[in-house]
């Protein structure tokens, strides 16, 4: 899912019920490009937490590609880089989600 | 705490249903409850008056319990009072309106960001007031039973109960003089007559009786109010807007104890009894912790016991140490957890003087009295820094000149009246960053935040459960504009944080702010993982040199322990200790912050402190501690 800009209340509703669709239709696997996201706000931040722990009971997994530093050190602080697979190429992003 | 995606609170939260089941068999209070409670009620009224009010409170229980579903029993049933607090119980204390976004309301805004940002660390979300009020940002309340429609809704607050325990405030003492009851009672309506404590003349309290009164401020004890009929003088403790409820009236604690019951059903785990000091007055004495006070408290402790015993009362009595820790009880009759409030004082004496001794010296002292109580190891809060818990450890002269150097700080005094014309510092106005960090000391960031983890670390490896204000986890500086605009000295530590500028803070790590939170997580990290920091867990204070707070913590029932080591100076100071005497099994120790390790040559350490370093030395310690005599140190 690509993302761009913000990544906070205004957008969570829209972005959560696009993951829902996903993985409604059986797409459990989902890399959230994030190489356009310069803000994410703690409502993005669960959006993230919400699909991990969606994506895993249907099957699947998460994965965070590229975020942007700002974005990086806010997963860092909140320490969802310890439970969230973040990973810099599409390869690694594929690999992650496929494990 | 290993970070996982379950919420905190599911294994200890369960719903009750909205309306009472009285289809179920009626609930009866066990004899032993039913005895206590009437021998509470003995205390505070007369017989015929005991009677009825026994009555009301065991009806009142009873529609409670209707209200109970299975898992509630279950979890009741399954309850040990022995487990309600663990190493990994932190309290952060925040207003409902503390953190403010754009899009989404207060409640909610916490919500999402304790989720993301507390997760793992906080169990305890103390929400402080969030019902609608008149003053005192929330402490004078108009309605107990609403929720602050700016901040939220119910639906919140049981939303943020799926994540956290939750802790709210009783604010029983006195409510606002723009509430229902107090409109009422002015209004002459029959059933709120003595709802509040009111006098037809201010004379009626003679100047002796009045000398004896232990006020908290400067304000007048009483306020004039019109009412149906004619001018009344009003008890009014804290301002002329909270008008004091009158516990003599039997109605006045039942309607309190159904507030209680309904605050259970509502999410509450820890009920903070506000000011509870002051609950019962009787004129000749000081009006502050009286039997009957305790009674009530008492009373309210027996009406959880029967009613909900997962949930804990905690009284908040900035008074002198030994007042203070009188609220425990006998260890199992009263609160179950009290506000430490002798620690923030001399926490700050010990920074500003670079001497822990004194700090040390009261530490080492500290009784707990039963392994189902403990202290709330609080620094700062939404209230100024008080110093009545310090009188009596510290002289009066060295209150005051930690007091002026609080004003070098950019802090301000708030004062109360002695009763006899004079006053004296009641509570010391400034953030805690800006209590220990001066602006203008060209002093490094480094040192600085340093310093205020330092602090931090003494709060988190006392025995008891830490607190954390919201604006101290993030180094929150003086706001002093904000006392100027609203003419209330604690609006220096209540200015509210939009999430968008702090997540921006956050996301360079190379702000104060983002320091300041990364080294708090790490601090709290380690501190909810070691069960040498569980509240039950024994504590020795060793005395290595008055430069350092230094703590042996060991594990129940095992032999892990953590000898933390804390500077508060700003010289480095090499030190060594005997570890054998501490029963140090192995020859290395391990600081958890830094995972470097100690070793022991010949059981003796050796190390250099620097300045306001946190050493938290991880090892093996056969038995607890004694005190230990000061040895070979030096400053460097």
């Amino acid at each position: 899912m690509p993302l761009v800009g913000r990544l906070d209340a205004a957008q969570a509703p829209e972005i959560r019920k696009q993951i829902d669709d996903h993985l409604k239709e059986g797409r459990t696997r989902i890399i959230f490009d994030m190489r356009e996201v310069n803000f994410v706000d703690s409502s993005g931040l669960a959006v993230f937490v919400n699909a991990l722990r969606n994506a895993r009971e249907a099957g699947g997994d998460i994965a965070i590609l590229g975020p942007t530093t700002p974005v990086r050190s806010i997963l860092e602080l909140t320490r969802l880089h310890r439970i969230l697979s973040i990973v810099d190429t599409q390869e690694e992003a594929v690999s992650a989600v496929t494990h | 705490m290993p970070l996982t995606l379950d919420p905190i609170a599911s294994a200890t939260r369960a719903s009750y249903r909205n309306e009472p089941d009285h289809s179920q068999p009626q609930w009866r209070l066990p004899e032993h409850l039913r005895d206590r409670i009437k021998s509470r009620l003995e205390i505070l009224y007369s017989e015929a008056e005991a009677t009825e009010t026994f009555t009301e409170i065991e009806r009142l229980i009873a529609v409670h319990q209707a209200h109970r579903t299975p898992e509630v029993e279950a979890l009741e049933r399954d309850f040990d009072p022995r487990d309600r607090f663990t190493e990994r119980d932190v309290i952060l204390i925040t207003y409902g309106d503390l953190l403010l976004s754009k899009d989404r309301p207060p409640l909610r805004t916490l919500a999402d960001v304790a989720n993301v940002f507390f997760h793992g660390l906080i169990t305890t979300l103390h929400i402080l007031p969030f019902f609608p009020y008149s003053s005192d940002r929330g402490f004078a309340v108009l309605s107990f039973k609403d929720v602050d429609p700016s901040l939220g809704t119910w639906d919140d607050i049981a939303e943020l109960g799926k994540s956290f325990r939750l802790m709210f405030d009783g604010v029983f003492n006195h409510m606002s003089s723009e509430s229902q009851w107090f409109r009422e009672f002015t209004n002459g309506h029959p059933s709120y007559k003595d709802f509040f404590i009111s006098f037809s003349s201010k004379n009626m309290i003679d100047n002796d009786r009045l000398g004896l009164i232990l006020r908290p401020r400067t304000s007048s004890l009483l306020s004039e109010f019109d009412t149906i009929e004619g001018s009344k003088f009003v008890w009014t403790t804290f301002s002329n807007d909270q008008v004091d409820l009158n516990f003599k009236n039997p109605r006045v604690l039942t309607e309190i104890a159904d507030i209680l019951l309904f605050y259970v059903r509502h999410c509450a785990d820890i009920i903070r009894l506000d000011a509870v000091t002051y609950l019962w007055y009787e004129l000749g004495t000081s009006c502050a912790h009286l039997e009957e006070t305790h009674a009530c408290i008492k009373l309210m402790r027996d009406i959880l016991d029967a009613a909900a015993p997962r949930v804990a009362l905690i009284t908040e009595t900035n008074v002198p140490h030994p007042d203070n820790v009188s609220y425990f009880g006998n260890g199992s009759d009263e609160a179950q957890m009290v506000y430490n409030f002798a620690l923030p004082p001399l926490v700050v004496h010990a920074f500003q003087t670079a001497d822990a001794s004194a700090l040390s010296a009261w530490a080492g002292r500290l009784e707990y009295p039963s392994d189902t109580t403990t202290f709330f190891n609080f620094l700062d809060s939404h209230d100024g820094i008080g110093v009545m818990g310090a009188r009596g450890i510290l002289s009066e002269d060295e209150i005051l000149a930690m007091a002026e150097r609080v004003r070098e700080h950019g802090g301000f005094i708030s004062m109360k009246s002695n009763g006899d014309g004079t006053e004296a510092p009641y509570e010391m106005n400034i953030t805690w960053w800006s209590a220990l960090n001066r602006e203008d000391s060209g002093e490094s960031d480094d040192l600085q935040i340093d310093r205020f983890l330092a602090s931090r670390a003494i709060a988190m490896v006392l025995r008891g459960v830490p607190g954390l204000y919201l604006l101290g986890m993030v180094g929150a500086r003086n706001d002093v504009e904000a006392v100027h605009e609203r003419g209330s000295k604690r609006d220096i530590n209540r200015t509210a944080l939009q999430e968008e500028e702090l997540l921006r803070l956050f996301a360079d790590p190379t702000t104060i702010t983002a320091r300041i939170a990364s080294r708090m997580i790490s601090l709290l990290e380690q501190r909810t993982d070691h069960p040498a920091f569980h509240p039950a867990a024994p504590m020795a204070v060793l005395d290595i040199s008055p430069q350092l707070f230094a703590v042996l913590r060991t594990e129940r029932g095992g032999n892990r322990g953590v000898l933390a080591l804390i500077s508060v100076s700003s010289s480095a100071e090499a030190i060594t200790i005997d570890v054998s005497e501490l029963g140090s099994v192995y020859g290395e120790l391990r600081d958890l912050i830094s995972g470097t390790r100690f070793p022991a040559h010949g059981g003796r350490l050796g190390l250099t402190l620097e300045a306001y370093q946190t050493l938290w030395l991880d090892g093996r310690f056969e038995h607890a501690a004694v005190p230990l005599a000061a040895n070979e140190n030096a400053n460097t």
